[in-house]
């Protein structure tokens, strides 16, 4: 049997809240969560806000650490491998799109420069991520604010593709972008996911984009995983009313 | 004709009574603005001018006692005045902050005020504390402002950038390359009200120890090359502060694991 890509065994997670008279608030956002991903697996985790999707990924970069249980990277602890190694196979989109430094060039070539590549180098690369996410290699010279909702969403996407991760995650990366503009970006995942591909995993409170997006859906509800089916089954069976109930009742 | 030689002015409590009429009618006039600020105002006035007659006395003090090892204490006393209030105004304690800036106010305040006051002024006895009180205080002050500008700067910029921090972070870069930002934004706002005393000092403002040696009778000239060693030695305490601060303090915000805690600053 094959070690899976992505392991999460047993996790636990609690946020910090703050102390009231001496006493340490604290919330519990994931409880007992096992999910196993593999190397060709295209994901969405669908849930409500405050249901620990985000919370799941970045447990996944190291972002954060689980208070309890495991996770594992083909098989390997991800406390025994070198941080910034792991943060290359494991590459996190942000929900919110914020772009740095001046230029298009500046943002898809951060990770390569800090990783030591000469400034040609990552230019080359960066250029190559760009064409991937469906924009031009002219890209690199423009400015981050010449750039529109759809340009800004492709450019985030290829900053962390271009370090060519093993697992992919992104955080609602359609979040603030317009319908059409979303399904566009979701053509472009389509796109990446090939045998040599990384692993797809997608946070989303939107079933519409659980539909457009995703092999098989992992429903999250207040920390704990509720279904996890193919994307076939959940969609034509229960699992989307038991998702459109949960995502009602928290108004999406 | 020959300019007559500068006379000392002298100054008795009762002069000090009317100064104070004049802190009375301004007092006055903001509480019947309505604001709620008479009180506060009073209290701080108050508690500096009570501050500064104890700095009389304790110079008076010192002088009797004429021992190194309470000079040392007093000034001792003020560092750690000076680290208590330099690491006030964060919303999130970090750990071993105190024994930082302990650090950083330390050295600087040993390094400046002994080469100031042994290298430059080579005042006889070395622990004399007319001279190293006053000029410690001077010291202090500015590395007290400079760690804590650059402190709370720092802590707040992280809390608005945090997303760009951790982005970076998850791109692959290290603690030091996630903070460039911050970290440049804080030292510039820990050198702005230095930058801004720079640019007014002798056009608009005379220095603090210039007024005080004209009132005390010194020749303008005397007066100008001790204002102008007092400036180099501001200058000298808030570059060194900041710098300490910034090189010791950033990595009290993340993990070993270079994860940005949850709560800081």
């Amino acid at each position: 049997m094959s070690v899976p890509r992505l392991r999460f065994e047993r996790i636990q997670k609690f946020h910090f809240h703050g102390t009231v008279r001496g006493h340490v608030e604290t919330a519990e956002v994931l409880r007992d969560v096992e999910l196993e991903f593999g190397a060709d697996e295209q994901v969405a985790i669908l849930g409500p806000a405050g249901a620990g999707k985000t919370t799941l990924l970045r447990l996944a970069c190291r972002l954060e650490d689980p208070n309890g249980g495991m996770i594992y990277l083909d098989g390997r602890d991800l406390r025994t491998l070198d941080i910034r190694e792991l943060r290359r196979h494991v590459g996190l989109v942000f929900q919110n799109h914020v772009l740095f430094g001046e230029s298009v060039e500046d943002n898809v070539a951060y990770g390569l420069r800090a990783r030591g590549s000469t400034r040609e180098q990552a230019r080359e690369r960066a250029g190559a991520a760009l064409e991937r996410v469906g924009l031009d290699r002219s890209f690199l010279d423009r400015k981050n604010t010449s750039l529109n909702a759809s340009q800004i969403a492709r450019v985030v996407l290829g900053r962390t593709l271009v370090l060519e991760p093993t697992v992919l995650l992104l955080d609602e990366p359609a979040a603030h972008l317009d319908a059409a503009t979303a399904r566009d970006l979701f053509a472009v995942l389509e796109d990446l996911h090939t045998p040599a591909g990384p692993t797809l995993l997608c946070a989303t409170t939107r079933l519409e984009e659980a539909r457009l997006f995703a092999r098989r859906v992992v429903l999250l509800v207040a920390g704990e995983v509720v279904t996890d089916l193919p994307a076939d089954e959940f969609l034509a069976g229960a699992g989307v009313d038991k998702a459109r109930r949960f995502l009602t009742a928290s108004g999406y | 004709m020959i300019a007559s030689a500068p006379a000392a002015l002298s100054i008795t409590v009762a002069d000090l009574a009317v100064g104070g009429l004049l802190v009375a009618a301004t007092l006055v006039l903001l509480a019947f603005q309505g604001l709620g600020l008479t009180r506060e105002v009073l209290w701080s006035t108050g508690r500096a001018l009570l501050q500064v007659l104890l700095l009389g006395a304790v110079l008076s003090l010192l002088l009797d006692l004429d021992r190194w090892y309470w000079v040392v204490t007093t000034l001792f006393l003020m560092t750690l005045a000076a680290v208590h209030r330099g690491t006030h105004g964060l919303r999130h304690s970090l750990p071993f902050l105190k024994l930082i800036a302990l650090a950083s106010i330390g050295t600087t305040v040993l390094v400046v005020v002994g080469f100031v006051a042994w290298l430059v002024l080579h005042i006889r006895p070395w622990h004399s504390p007319l001279y190293l009180v006053p000029l410690a205080g001077m010291v202090l002050a500015n590395a007290m402002n400079g760690f804590n500008l650059f402190l709370c700067r720092f802590a707040a910029t992280i809390r608005q950038r945090r997303d760009e921090v951790e982005i970076k972070l998850s791109l692959g870069a290290d603690v030091r390359e996630s903070v460039q930002t911050p970290l440049r934004d804080a030292i510039r706002t820990a050198m702005m009200p230095l930058g801004n005393l720079l640019v007014v000092v002798g056009v608009i403002q005379v220095p603090g120890i210039m007024t005080g040696q004209l009132f005390a009778g010194a020749s303008p000239m005397t007066a100008t090359g001790f204002a102008a060693l007092m400036i180099e030695a501001a200058v000298a305490a808030i570059l060194m502060s900041t710098i300490l601060a910034a090189l010791l303090t950033y990595r009290l915000f993340f993990t070993p694991a270079m994860q940005l805690k949850e709560q800081v600053g």
